[in-house]
């Protein structure tokens, strides 16, 4: 298989890298797929390789013990292994894919001999790595500080940003698992939000029919990950 | 972890369809189910609404001594109703 072109990457953190930060990166690029519950990262097991979504997303959840609940998304705006960028092997998180899909991944060897030989590479994912927090914080405030229906609203527009068209799939079980709640909390929630006509729920699948809605309706518990998003990775190309 | 998304097994299936408001965007109707054995139903039940009252804060719940459970089998007959209110105060 070819090195991948950098203009037909839809991995955006990939794809919005200056031609000479991606060089190093394009001939260890492997294309991969990236099965539905493929633990990507185990908690505290060496860190061999890092992953570009080009489809699907990887939760970031808690290592399991006990209750399992969701801290991050990754998608194809991001890559998923930002502890080698950090200059860290490990991570005590667990990092599976929430949606299948496919990918690229290179060794984390690899990446850190890229990061050493340009700088600027090494910005950009420091940048993303600061936007990771960002949203590692942002759902901290929302379980803190939002109903059930506004971190639901959150967590569906945060899926339906990584994915193309409106159809999320995904059980109540699982999202009750990645909220933190029983699953008729979930049930309810989703209910709310159906009846507000912002989205249409089948078994197994959520349609986001009003995006904007939807995100009015989140309010402060979506939006500020994605704005710094915005911000930090359209700087330094 | 994986098992709990598998299907099938001999275990029976029960419904824990919520009812959170009067009329038919009142009832949260649990299209998944959960997989428990019949002894242990009422006991899962009482957990999964003990759980929801101290934890759970959902706009459209006031109060959760308000809602109801109804529990269905997998042929849809209603195995039992637990109102919210019924259970102890103090868990």
């Amino acid at each position: 298989m070819a090195a991948p072109q950098q203009s037909s990457l839809r991995n955006q953190l990939l794809a919005g890298l200056s031609p000479k930060d991606f060089a190093p990166l394009r001939p260890h690029l492997e294309p991969i797929e990236l099965d539905l519950r493929r633990v990507l990262i185990e908690p505290n097991e060496p860190i061999e390789h890092v992953y570009f979504h080009e489809h699907g997303y990887t939760s970031i959840t808690t290592n399991g013990q006990g209750s399992k609940i969701e801290l991050g998304l990754i998608g194809r705006e991001g890559m998923v292994g930002v502890p080698i960028a950090l200059g860290v092997r490990t991570s005590p998180l667990q990092f599976f894919v929430q949606l299948a899909g496919d990918g690229l991944r290179m060794t984390s060897h690899e990446l850190e001999d890229a990061i050493d030989e340009r700088p600027s590479l090494h910005r950009v994912l420091l940048r993303y790595a600061q936007v990771m927090s960002v949203q590692t914080s942002g759902t901290a405030f929302a379980n803190a500080e939002h109903t059930m229906e506004r971190r639901l609203a959150r967590w569906l527009l945060m899926c339906h940003d990584r994915v193309d068209g409106d159809d999320i799939p995904i059980t109540h079980e699982f999202m009750a698992m990645m909220l933190g709640v029983r699953r008729a909390g979930v049930t309810t929630a989703t209910q709310v939000l159906e009846t507000s006509g912002l989205i249409d729920a089948k078994r197994g699948v959520i349609t986001v029919l009003d995006r904007k809605g939807l995100e009015e309706f989140a309010d402060s518990a979506y939006g500020l990950p994605e704005a710094e998003y915005a911000r930090q990775m359209a700087k330094g190309r | 972890m994986p098992g709990r998304w598998r299907k099938g097994g001999d275990m029976p299936r029960y419904f824990l369809h919520l009812r959170f408001r009067d009329g038919p965007d009142g009832l949260a109707v649990d299209e998944e189910g959960d997989e428990v054995r019949e002894p242990r139903l009422r006991a899962h039940v009482e957990a999964t609404a003990r759980d929801l009252m101290r934890r759970t804060r959902l706009g459209a719940v006031r109060n959760w001594r308000n809602c109801t459970f109804e529990v269905k089998d997998e042929g849809g007959q209603l195995v039992f109703v637990l109102p919210f209110s019924e259970l102890p105060t103090k868990r």
